[in-house]
């Protein structure tokens, strides 16, 4: 593209140089949500507050509504990537879930895995630039399915620097299993149903992550009253 | 290019929002010098993450300088005979002066090199080429007489995310550096940090955005020093901008006010 004008000698007008109108860079977080018959009653509600939650408090910050996105995978009665693929934030709509059946985690787990990797090819394809992706898995129980293939393929993400991953026990769940998902971070322990100070901090260590220049290390923000991690 | 050249350099830095917000100071730098027939340029932008950025950044562009000035003879001398080889040889001894100044930096203030962590962007001039360096992000874009035909000597330099870059500071920073060398004299040039990349490189192709650049070097030409000075200051920091990269932003330009004229040259 080229501007054929001749600029005053005495007022140049930057405002009508041509600015490259490149797609915001994206801060991809994915969450995984166990929605097993344990989870019903007042943990799903608690969740599913929390939810509107995290979306009211990223809709707050129009840069982060922009650059943020969303994927969901519920696992329970099935497992369900609840959008198909990544939202915006400023797309996201809380879903209102429901709990029954079992906990296929290993299923849930390649199922984010693979739409992480599809949605990092587009990215790339683009020429987008994104941070770090995150992924939180979210879980009160045990997996009633094989999750070790599905562990492997995340270590080596993980370990590649595809993505951080982060687990979250519900009072009830198989903390010791949850350690062997991605051992070099320890699963955190949700406090009571604190749910909605989780998603509070989620939005907020997603608003920092948005915001990160090159060369800035992101992590998420120290963990505080939502939870505690044994190490 | 005679040594009555005369080149018109015009730096910008703008604070950016984020760095507003959080009470950082501008982490970039910027010098340039013109040195009998060679117009040497030098940006720095200083990492978020290194506590002392700021320092490193200013201490990268003058020892860069430095640097340069006393590699000169090499660089505005018999070019035909040296080569490219020995044009991009001397930008890597500069290079690697930079990193030892902030290495007895660091030394001297008893502090980690990564304190001062900062890219490194070097353009030099002579009458006879254009050559240019780059650590980390950021890019360096010129023009020879045809002020609308753009093109990159440089290109954003940073891994699979955006926020991981390399530095002049870190120890495989030549590894990781870019270097360019053109046969003939640029008009114009323009160094920028990460902060611009939003606006001024189409990520797509990852390459300059023609109109901006031409625009800018037209203005460059065409408009008085105060008034070119003033109003980019306020165009970086304008609402248009700010709103599509809340970093630091650094700009210098730099054309040169005489065409070329054979006759002159020799």
């Amino acid at each position: 593209m080229t501007t054929d004008f001749i600029p005053s000698a005495h007022r140049p007008d930057f405002d009508r140089l041509p600015v490259e109108t490149n797609m915001e860079q994206r801060t991809p977080c994915v969450l995984l949500l166990d929605t097993s018959g344990s989870m019903g009653g007042e943990p799903i509600a608690e969740l599913n507050a929390g939810l509107q939650v995290f979306q009211q408090e990223l809709l707050q910050d129009p840069k982060a509504a922009r650059r943020v996105e969303v994927a969901l995978v519920t696992f329970g009665e099935r497992v369900q990537p609840v959008y198909g693929e990544f939202v915006t934030a400023r797309d996201f709509q809380a879903p209102s879930l429901a709990a029954s059946g079992a906990t296929p985690m290993g299923e849930a787990l390649s199922c984010a895995l693979e739409l992480l990797q599809r949605r990092r090819a587009y990215l790339e394809s683009q020429g987008i630039p994104k941070t770090l992706p995150w992924m939180f898995l979210i879980t009160d129980g045990a997996p009633t399915d094989q999750w070790q293939h599905a562990a492997r393929r995340l270590q080596q993400a993980t370990a590649e620097k595809q993505l951080s991953f982060f687990a979250i026990g519900v009072q009830g769940a198989d903390m010791t299993m949850l350690a062997q998902l991605d051992p070099p971070r320890p699963p955190a322990a949700l406090r009571g149903l604190q749910f909605h100070e989780f998603f509070k901090w989620l939005s907020s260590s997603l608003q920092g992550a948005s915001r990160s220049r090159p060369g800035t290390a992101i992590a998420v923000q120290p963990i505080d009253h939502w939870g505690t991690v044994n190490t | 290019m005679t040594s009555s050249d005369q080149w018109r350099c015009i730096g910008a830095a703008t604070l950016g929002e984020a760095h507003a917000r959080h009470g950082v100071p501008c982490q970039d730098a910027w010098a340039w010098a013109q040195v009998n027939d060679a117009l040497l340029l030098a940006v720095a932008d200083g990492a978020g993450s290194a506590p002392r950025a700021e320092v490193g950044s200013a201490r990268a562009v003058d020892a860069a300088l430095d640097a340069l000035m006393s590699i000169h003879p090499l660089l505005a001398g018999n070019l035909e005979a040296a080569g490219p080889d020995a044009v991009i040889d001397s930008l890597r001894q500069a290079l690697s002066a930079v990193h030892g100044a902030l290495q007895e930096m660091a030394a001297r203030e008893n502090a980690p090199m990564r304190d001062f962590a900062t890219t490194l962007l070097i353009a030099v001039v002579t009458p006879t080429h254009t050559a240019a360096a780059q650590v980390g992000d950021g890019a360096i874009v010129c023009a020879m007489e045809d002020a609308s035909k753009v093109m990159a000597l440089t290109r954003p330099q940073h891994g699979e995310y955006v926020n991981v870059t390399t530095f002049i500071t870190a120890s495989d920073f030549l590894e990781c550096a870019q270097f360019c060398y053109l046969p003939e004299p640029a008009r114009h040039l323009a160094l920028l940090t990460d902060g611009l990349e939003p606006i001024a490189i189409g990520y797509r192709l990852g390459k300059p955005c023609d109109g901006l650049f031409s625009g800018l070097f037209r203005y460059m030409e065409a408009c008085e020093e105060p008034i070119m000075r003033r109003s980019l200051l306020e165009w970086l920091d304008s609402e248009r901008i700010r709103d599509r990269s809340d970093d630091d932003k650094t700009l210098l330009l730099a054309s040169r006010l005489s065409p070329m004229r054979e006759e002159v040259r020799s």
